[in-house]
């Protein structure tokens, strides 16, 4: 692994307070922490106390006192750590850091807010101190990393991989600051050789790496090839395909943005990749042409003949979260019945812009038209929790002449409304009779039900279950609903009993 | 009646009902959909162990925001047979909302967790059968 050459003490300084912001923290953040950092950076003012700060404030607080932001701490709340030696060894900064994070921790639940802000800035400090002070922190990271035996496992972030995960974060930042700088490219790129071949090793070395790399500007020309054989494992299913399309994604964006490929080259590299056997080759090649305009309709037309239904709606999951929503939106109509139901990618674009979905159901209602998409529109911006999402479903209930759209439309407000709305609408619909000549939809009243479970009271739940008893339910639907009224009604007949009136 | 008017009616009225059946009948049959579980957008976290509905859910790092749960379920498709498709239930959708939880969100989410938050039905999806046409 690359190591870089020892750099002056003010590139150091700066660095730091720009790895701070490489960590996506917030900038109002940022602001109050620089000061810290600067005071903190060892060689600039060791650990010792700041002469200059109150007597009854911490070194960091008088430090913090520049910043608007920083909060005015007790003297009780001062964390101990200003006052120790900067670390000797890497292994022993990451401790240290991870100590720092255990007494926020302690901090946080005790809820002393203002001492546990003060410690969470003091592990920015030291953070940005590790990483001034190990050119090759990256390196180290990486091969801690690399060498547990099960990182990550248990799902927890444990402090120690969290802390060596951003140091990975931010060495990537680090040296493309130095190359964007007029620094040589060489040390990131060979880093970023590193992230790449070290993420075979777990999924957990995966995520690792995905979190460094997609998305972000550091994939080049240099990493192609090593891009192109994680692709390749993932077509053999030895390495999450999501994260290979993700990379190849990333790279081919980054090629496009620095000149590297220009975008005819891309799109006939893409154009190539639409009829491979590769699924996150054929994945990332119709994304990347589905931006284009000038490419929607060949690849919307490839899609619409694939006979592999599982792949469109992968595609269809990328469009909604990764183009513009309201060219997603277009995108999932032109698919049409190549995709189905997709209510997921509906879900995502919900989430992103429940208006701009709002607005697409509420042109079809007013043409009448495509009522299977009506129904994934009112799903996706339905069950987002918002007021456009209510809006929607109320006017999918009152109006909408689909029963399916209305069906939909009563799941959305009985996940969503307050309960007594949420307890009529089902009435409303269970007394619909085009809604509930169908057994489905029957079911599906049931199944919406089960969302008022833990918040309406027994009396609804009641008047409730017995009307929907009264429709013709599967024997699915009847079990179903006698659960509910055992789980719901105290002292009212059991599951036997309901289904046998 | 004379036995050949009886036997010319009998026979026409067959034809009749067999021309109608054809006619009325769809065609159609039931195309298995597996079930499937897709995650939603994901926040910077870490990652997520669930388990729940007969299902396990896991990411090594990141927090999806949502899952979407697509029960195993039918589509009516057309058929090369005299066949039609019935409705025999339906089975629900369900969509499970997941929180990242940091014991400490200040700056840097140093210890954080997926934590699960809640579930709901949000699809009804049918369960079909396929059936021969009446009179095939």
């Amino acid at each position: 692994m690359a190591a870089l050459p020892p750099r002056h003490e003010g590139s150091r300084r700066r660095d730091a307070a720009r790895l701070l912001g490489a960590v996506a923290l917030p900038p109002a953040a940022i602001a109050a922490a620089l000061a810290l950092i600067v005071a903190a950076t060892p060689t600039a003012a060791p650990d010792a106390p700041a002469a200059s700060a109150p007597h009854d404030a911490p070194p960091a607080a008088a430090a913090a006192g520049a910043a608007p932001a920083a909060p005015t701490l007790p003297r009780e709340a001062a964390p101990p750590a200003t006052t120790q030696p900067p670390a000797a060894s890497f292994d022993e900064a990451v401790a240290e850091l991870v100590a720092i994070g255990q007494r926020t921790a302690a901090f946080a639940q005790d809820d002393d807010h203002a001492a546990a802000s003060a410690s969470d800035q003091l592990a920015r400090a030291r953070f940005a101190a590790l990483m001034a002070g190990f050119p090759d922190a990256g390196e180290q990271a990486l091969r801690r990393l690399v060498a547990a035996a099960t990182p990550l496992a248990h799902g927890l972030v444990q402090g120690r991989d969290f802390v060596l995960q951003l140091v990975v974060v931010a060495e990537c930042a680090r040296r493309a600051d130095d190359a964007d700088d007029g620094g040589a490219r060489a040390p990131l790129e060979h880093f970023v050789h590193d992230v790449l071949a070290a993420m075979p090793a777990s999924p957990a070395m995966a995520a690792v790496g995905a979190r460094a790399l997609v998305r972000q500007p550091h994939l080049r020309l240099a990493h192609e090839s090593a891009v192109l054989g994680l692709v390749e494992l993932a077509g053999a299913e030895q390495f999450p395909r999501e994260v290979a399309t993700g990379l190849l994604l990333t790279l081919w964006d980054n090629l496009e943005r620095h000149g590297e490929r220009s975008s005819d080259a891309l799109a006939a590299l893409a154009l190539l990749l639409l009829d491979g056997k590769d699924g996150s080759q054929r994945a990332a090649a119709c994304r990347h042409l589905l931006r284009e305009a000038r490419y929607r309709a060949l690849v919307v037309d490839a899609l619409r003949r694939s006979a592999d239904r599982g792949f469109v709606r992968e595609v269809a999951s990328l469009v909604a979260s990764d183009l513009p929503v309201d060219d997603a939106l277009g995108v999932l109509a032109d698919l049409g019945p190549a995709l189905g139901r997709a209510p997921h990618a509906y879900l995502v674009c919900g989430h992103r812009a429940p208006d701009a979905v709002a607005d697409a159901y509420r042109r079809l209602l007013a043409d009448d038209v495509q009522p299977e998409r009506r129904v994934d529109l009112v799903a996706g911006v339905g069950m987002v929790r918002s007021p456009t999402g209510l809006d929607v479903a109320r006017t999918a209930l009152a109006h909408d002449r689909s029963p399916e759209v209305r069906l939909q439309a009563v799941f959305a407000l009985t996940a969503n409304a307050d309960p007594e709305t949420a307890m009529a609408a089902l009435l409303q619909a269970a007394d619909d009779v085009e809604l509930t000549a169908a057994r489905t939809r029957c079911d599906g009243l049931v199944f919406a039900l089960g969302n008022l479970e833990r918040q309406a009271d027994a009396a609804a739940m009641d008047r409730a279950t017995r009307r929907l008893d009264a429709l013709s339910l599967s024997a699915d639907g009847r079990a179903k609903l006698a659960a509910l009224r055992e789980r719901t009604v105290p002292g009212e007949p059991t599951a036997a009993g309901a289904g046998s009136r | 009646m004379p036995i050949r008017l009886v036997t010319a009616s009998c026979l026409a009225l067959l034809f009749a009902a067999a021309a109608a059946a054809q006619k009325s009948c769809p065609r159609t049959r039931a195309e298995r959909i597996a079930g499937s579980e897709q995650y939603g957008p994901s926040a910077s976290c870490s990652g997520l162990v669930f388990s729940g509905h007969g299902i396990k859910l896991s990411t090594a790092t990141g927090c999806p925001l949502f899952v979407t749960l697509i029960p195993e379920h039918h589509d009516v498709v057309p058929s090369e047979s005299a066949t039609r498709v019935e409705p025999m239930g339906a089975r629900e959708g369900r969509i499970l909302f997941f929180t990242c939880q940091t014991d400490y969100l200040i700056v840097i989410p140093w210890g954080s967790v997926c934590v699960f938050e809640r579930d709901l039905a949000w699809g009804s999806y049918p369960v079909l059968a396929t059936l021969p046409c009446e009179g095939q």
